[in-house]
């Protein structure tokens, strides 16, 4: 009873940030309209822009997932373990990747009107999964629910082991990440390192291992092996999100 | 009967010079008030938060019902934790935190909640953030009082509340507990409001518990008198008096003892020592 009525708070004060999203996008797409010189039409433009509507409300519902801190907050003023606070959690994160993704394929399928379907990732690989148009509707519901949905999780778990951290410690984690940032992005351009890195890639033989998740290399390529990887990479993301969460404690 | 013990319970912080809380053990009786004293910084909240079992100890445990209090759900749920921090969302409305509050427990008392919002005079279709501080207060003070848990405990309670707003708040404190007896820990700095409600006190002092007794036998043995200053001295000859205030002729003093064995001059007062004078003494001496 506890854990629902828990998730069901968690959801209510996450749905702003679906809005915040829509707006962003909105903005996006006006800004790409006004910054359109003529040479290509608005109507162009507009299909040209609208197509980033869900990545933009994907990040923007992304950040509204990982604040941790005051859900716990709450979970411990009810009188709940970290256990059954962590279960709320992902029962919340379950719901809030559905509704998130029921708006995403509604403003895709928008899209697909106004232009082709190729823009999108899904069509990309998979355009040719299934012959019925519904059933080619509910595996691109599916699959773009796993990838959300461990996106999510992995985002609440980094919120929720930054919350453990005080200022200073925020602070020291989050300037250690730009500058790993920086220096590996500056390694990259490096001969010697995309080498490296080459030599590695052929020596665990990735292109198989990409060929099987992304079943790149199938006759019909289907979305079953990356739902699957998904589902495992989401419980590994879930677990250790339990393992931090259980290190919460309340700061005065 | 279910009960909270408290057995060697320890808090150190980093960097820290010493312990905040040494070696404190002390049980939680269902049924009755405590009162919790004890100086600034003394670590009252921090003890407060790791029964409700928002922070974790050094060491020792905290057991309800023999159980421990970490990570049980079952005696969680029969533990309330009213605490200075703001723990429920502040841009809800509070009817929309009542609502909330109202799904987590199941025997929550609407009706006690509906009393004591007009008693209050709170507006519901306010946003928390927007409120007073004492109407935040009071926000959690009815939660408080309406929730279904065995122990209940109260940090600063009356915290930003006028004196209409405290006199409410006693009062209904005193009605629910008489209606429905469950168990709470008052925390709190007006001393002289809360020592005619309370059953017990516990005084923590030096990170441990340095008084834990009935209010009765706390005060069994303290005493004011007050007078004309001759009488006064000539009553309390040779007892070791703990404090002394003089204003012109009117003497009062203060002593824990037993009552001097002569006959008591008719211009004197005897009456039992406030608490606070007497814990005021205990914080400032250090002793009993």
């Amino acid at each position: 009873m506890k854990t629902k009525a828990l998730a069901k708070q968690y959801c209510h004060d996450f749905i702003p940030y679906i809005w915040y999203g829509l707006v962003v996008s909105v903005v996006y797409i006006l800004f790409g309209l006004l910054s359109a010189d003529g040479a290509p039409s608005i109507g162009y433009q507009l299909k040209a822009s609208f197509f980033m509507a869900p990545y933009i409300i994907t990040v923007v519902t992304m950040i509204g997932i990982s604040f941790n801190y005051r859900r716990f907050k709450l979970a411990m003023q009810s009188g709940v373990s970290r256990k059954t606070f962590w279960k709320a959690k992902m029962l919340f994160i379950a719901k809030a990747t559905l509704i998130v993704n029921v708006v995403n394929v509604i403003i895709s399928f928008i899209n697909m009107k106004l232009g082709p379907s190729e823009t999108y990732l899904y069509y990309q690989a998979y355009g040719k999964a299934f012959s019925n148009v519904f059933a080619q509707s509910i595996s691109m519901f599916i699959t773009d629910y796993v990838v959300l949905l461990f996106i999510f999780v992995a985002m609440n778990t980094f919120g929720t082991m930054t919350s453990l951290m005080n200022k200073i410690g925020k602070s020291i984690f989050y300037s250690i990440g730009v500058v790993c940032y920086m220096f590996f992005t500056n390694l990259l351009t490096q001969y010697s390192s995309q080498r490296l890195i080459s030599r590695f890639y052929s020596h665990i033989n990735g292109d198989a291992i990409f060929n099987f998740i992304f079943s790149i290399d199938a006759k019909v390529p289907r979305p079953y092996p990356l739902i699957g990887f998904m589902i495992i990479l989401t419980i590994i993301a879930a677990l250790f999100n339990l393992l931090f969460t259980k290190l919460e404690q309340v700061k005065r | 009967m279910s009960k909270i013990e408290v057995k060697h319970l320890a808090k150190s912080f980093k960097f820290a010079k010493q312990p905040l809380l040494n070696e404190v053990n002390f049980n939680l009786e269902e049924n009755e008030i405590y009162g919790l004293f004890g100086e600034n910084g003394a670590g009252k909240s921090t003890l407060m938060s790791m029964i409700a079992d928002y922070n974790r100890p050094s060491a020792g445990q905290v057991l309800f019902d023999g159980e421990e209090v970490h990570e049980n759900d079952e005696a969680l749920s029969e533990i309330y934790f009213m605490n200075q921090d703001d723990m429920y969302t502040k841009k809800d409305k509070v009817s929309q935190i009542f609502s909330f509050v109202e799904s987590m427990y199941q025997d929550y008392d609407v009706d006690l909640q509906e009393k004591l919002v007009k008693e209050f005079r709170l507006d519901v279709n306010q946003k928390l953030n927007k409120l007073s501080t004492g109407y935040q207060s009071i926000v959690k003070i009815i939660i408080s009082l309406c929730v279904p848990c065995k122990f209940i405990m109260l940090d600063e309670p009356t915290l930003g509340l006028d004196a209409r707003n405290r006199e409410i708040f006693q009062s209904n404190l005193i009605e629910t507990y008489s209606e429905n007896p469950r168990t709470f820990v008052i925390s709190t700095h007006i001393i002289d409001e809360i020592d005619r409600i309370i059953s017990h006190v516990l005084l923590l002092q030096d990170g441990v518990i340095k008084m834990n007794g009935s209010i009765d036998d706390v005060s069994s043995k303290s005493y004011s008198i007050s007078g004309p200053a001759e009488d006064v001295n000539s009553y309390i000859n040779g007892v070791k008096v703990l404090d002394e205030e003089q204003l012109g002729r009117y003497k009062t003093v203060h002593f824990m003892d037993q009552l001097p064995d002569r006959e008591v001059p008719a211009s004197v007062d005897i009456e039992k020592m406030k608490l606070q004078k007497l814990l005021v003494y205990i914080m400032d001496r250090g002793r009993l």
